[in-house]
């Protein structure tokens, strides 16, 4: 073999299977005799990675989202000629923000106001526990890998400072599921096996909910910007409540793709706290369920040995580190 | 089969997701030049195919695996697939699931944590409790072995012996 030979191989390999992925020249070069192979390899890492998003649901949030654009675009097409009644749509659109701006804008306001004291409040250094549970289940599951699976019901969530958190939940066989991060190091357990840590500190941020923002609900300040400004935003009615909240529901802006449709929060008007949180029309790519809540159980005094691995395992556990993959 | 043709190409799922968009926005608005009496699966790929060409250059990146040899290639095994009985492309392509469950135990073990619990390739080593070149070579060997099941069902084409 080739020395350019050997090197596509392992610069192809590495491509497939690695997380990072240099664009590579040796990539761009296969070599005659490979290129059955390579092709026959791409198939299969197609089909498998196909067959790992599917999902009913994922299928159908493709196709209206195509069907959005193509109504978007058939839209455009079929726009009034603005030479012709450029004046009086110039002049109706004016009438039109004005009347938005004198009867919306300073509620508006105000709702952009409660929610940059939410974001204030959740700087404050506190440890905040939620509970999981399920409201709606994914429809269909090809997964093959029955047993690995988490159980998000029932899932515990503490949620620290700034990238501090510490996630518990229950895996179909049965074994419990723990990971977690300090700020300096993430890490992962099974109850039962080493410890895996890493300088990374989203390596082990797997099922977290809302990780699938840009950024996660264990970075609440960022996260409740990012829903600010990717999301609609409109404060929900809650006068028929036993108790005063504030709420608030996230629709996702058309153009966005990833992560949860609409997202619900209630919030404590007195001291800000995040109650509650519904995250509904996840993504079912990578499976877990559709609808999920958080529910507020506890708050004490942020203890940052808390977020630390060695809080959760006895001193003898095996520790296996690993080093942020560039 | 637009995704399996994305996924060979493309990591990233919300760059997937954006072509797989345009690739069927491009379609639709072309449908009107399309001819009827040719086979719709290989058209589609095409237009997939120059969408993917545009983003990669949009981006400065190089186009792997875009060669018109890897096309065909490629496109003998879609035309195989599309000749699978079944009403959709699930059905074409239920093989997959027998041919998962038959691999041995530590083939099948490793592909499932990579691409069903989306773990990255060392965790899956670690997971596994071998090396990291163990356990690429574990994942290549249990695609070969996917491949070669898939061409034994017919799933895939194989040259004729």
């Amino acid at each position: 073999m080739s020395d350019n030979s050997e090197e596509f191989e392992k610069e192809f390999y590495s491509w497939l299977d690695d997380e990072t992925f240099p664009d590579s020249k040796f990539l761009d070069q296969i070599p005659a005799d490979a290129e059955e192979k390579v092709a026959e390899e791409l198939l299969i890492h197609g089909l498998l990675s196909e067959m790992a998003m599917r999902g009913h649901s994922d299928e159908e949030r493709r196709i209206n989202s195509v069907l959005d654009e193509v109504y978007d675009k058939q839209g455009e097409g079929n726009l009034v000629p603005m030479k012709k009644y450029g004046t009086w749509v110039g002049a109706l659109a004016a009438c039109l923000l004005l009347f938005l701006w004198l009867f919306s804008g300073s509620s508006e306001n105000l709702m952009a106001d409660s929610l940059d004291r939410v974001i204030s409040a959740s700087l404050e250094p506190l440890t905040r526990t939620y509970s999981i549970s399920v409201l709606e289940e994914a429809h269909s599951s090809s997964r093959p890998n029955k047993g690995q699976q988490e159980d998000l019901d029932g899932a515990i969530l503490v949620v620290g400072g700034k990238d501090q958190y510490v996630f518990t939940r229950r895996l179909e066989s049965g074994y419990t599921r723990i990971s977690g991060c300090d700020g300096r190091e993430s890490w992962a357990m099974r109850e039962d096996g080493p410890v895996h840590v890493s300088t990374d500190l989203n390596r082990f941020i797997g099922n977290v909910p809302g990780r699938r923002e840009s950024s996660s609900f264990v970075n609440l300040p960022v996260f409740l910007r990012q829903l600010k400004e990717s999301f609609h935003v409109e404060k929900i009615d809650c006068s028929k409540e036993a108790e005063e909240v504030l709420a608030f529901r996230f629709e996702r802006k058309s153009q966005s793709k990833i992560g949860a449709q609409l997202i619900e929060l209630w919030v404590d008007p007195g001291n800000l706290l995040i109650l509650r949180l519904r995250l509904s029309g996840m993504p079912q790519a990578r499976g877990g369920p559709r609808s999920i809540e958080l529910q507020l159980v506890e708050t004490s005094p942020f203890v940052q040995s808390f977020f630390s691995h060695d809080h959760h395992h006895e001193p003898e556990r095996e520790v296996r580190t690993s080093k942020k993959q560039q | 089969m637009l995704t399996v043709f994305l996924c060979s190409r493309i990591k990233e799922q919300a760059v997937v997701d954006d072509l797989f968009q345009e690739t069927m926005l491009v379609a639709w608005r072309r449908l009107p030049d399309y001819d009827l009496n040719r086979p719709f699966g290989p058209w589609l790929r095409g237009i997939a195919h120059r969408v993917t060409l545009a983003y990669f250059r949009k981006q400065s990146r190089l186009p792997f695996f875009m060669t018109e040899k890897i096309n065909l290639l490629m496109d003998k095994h879609f035309n195989s697939i599309d000749l699978q009985s079944g009403d959709n492309w699930q059905d074409k392509v239920d093989a997959l699931n027998d041919c998962l469950k038959g691999l041995p135990e530590k083939y099948r073990s490793v592909i499932n944590q990579k691409y069903f619990s989306h773990e990255s390739i060392l965790s899956v080593s670690e997971w596994a409790g071998i090396s990291l070149e163990a356990c690429k070579k574990r994942m290549q060997r249990g695609r070969r072995l996917l491949a070669q099941c898939l061409k034994t069902k017919g799933t895939l084409f194989s040259k004729p012996t």
